[in-house]
């Protein structure tokens, strides 16, 4: 067990945003892991995670998901995409019960590409598990905002909280 | 600034075997966080399911669960009416074992729904090596207080020296 696990950021939604903001991480930690409840004011959606800045144009993370439907288990693999993927699970509800757990491992290292390790899931829509790569620089992540896709908006109540964990 | 993430209490099972429980848990944290070590389930047929409820007598009904599965070479998926949060096996060999963690948010929510985010390992008698992870919601919405844990199935609880440890953790 890591020896501290210390907040260092809480958001609420109100309603009105689909992009919520983590802005000046402290660079002291080893790991961030952020806590996601999420919901939607309307369609399905799911949310990304960015870092530093980056954009809807950006296409340098890769992930490779496993999941499953309760029908079936799938796994896939996919490029060029704009962020770390909290989930490929949609969910288009207000009742926020959708979670998202997202640890980023040795974030404030500057010689390593950054690696995302995720759990999603809710119980009448499947369950997941995603590692995700941010391939193009080294810096050390010093800014993360999550989006919702397709320009939704996060259901009010939806919480992020951002964490940060120290090796010994 | 405080480290946030607290053990609030351990349990292992002496004596006489059975379900796992935590009563008056504090409703000082945001999130709760449980690991599990489980020495298989007290009833034989194999394998079970390791269950988790919020009150006494909690009817099944109330919980929808998911999971993906990989046991030796084969996967799965399935659902469940039954509150599972991970894998709990049986071998009257003594080389049968387990580890559970689970993730609870906002467990002092008098609004939402539960929702339990989990990771499971199962060793069966050196046999079957089992891996799941699982996404449960529990559809009540007072907070949590009170946590049970025990085997689903057969209702005859984890054997001798299953321990879990129930962590609190703060937001601010």
């Amino acid at each position: 067990m890591a020896l501290t696990y210390e907040p260092i950021a809480t958001a609420t939604a109100s309603g009105s945003s689909g992009t919520i903001s983590f802005a000046s991480i402290p660079q002291t930690y080893t790991d961030l892991i952020l806590v996601m409840r999420l919901g939607f004011t309307s369609g399905s959606h799911y949310g990304i995670v960015r870092a530093n800045g980056d954009t809807d144009a950006s296409s340098s993370y890769g992930n490779t998901f496993l999941g499953g439907s309760g029908a079936g288990v799938s796994s896939g693999r996919n490029g060029s995409l704009s962020g770390f993927y909290s989930s490929y699970l949609t969910i288009g509800n207000t009742t926020l019960d959708f979670v998202t757990i997202m640890q980023i491992n040795n974030y404030s290292n500057t010689t390593t590409f950054k690696t995302a390790l995720t759990r999603a899931g809710r119980g009448s829509g499947g369950t997941e598990a995603i590692v995700s790569s941010r391939r193009t620089d080294t810096n050390a992540i010093t800014s993360l905002e999550v989006k919702a896709t397709s320009s939704a908006i996060f259901a009010s109540g939806s919480t992020f909280t951002l964490y940060g964990i120290k090796a010994a | 600034m405080a480290n946030t993430m607290k053990a609030i209490q351990t349990v292992t099972v002496t004596g006489s075997a059975g379900d796992i429980q935590f009563t008056n848990i504090p409703q000082t944290y945001t999130d709760l966080y449980l690991t599990i070590t489980t020495a298989g389930r007290l009833t034989s047929g194999t394998t079970g399911a390791l269950v988790i409820y919020t009150a006494s007598g909690q009817s099944s009904s109330l919980s929808t669960w998911v999971d993906a599965r990989g046991a030796n070479a084969s996967t799965a998926s399935a659902t469940s009416a039954y509150p599972i949060v991970g894998e709990l096996n049986y071998q009257s060999s003594t080389n049968n074992f387990g580890v559970t963690s689970i993730y609870i948010p906002g467990y002092t929510s008098s609004t939402l729904k539960k929702v339990f985010i989990t990771d499971s390992v199962t060793e069966l008698a050196a046999s079957e090596a089992t891996k799941s992870f699982n996404s449960l919601t529990i559809d009540v919405t007072s907070a949590i207080t009170f946590i049970g844990l025990g085997d689903g199935s057969a209702g005859g609880g984890v054997k001798v020296g299953s321990t879990v440890t129930i962590y609190g953790i703060k937001n601010s």
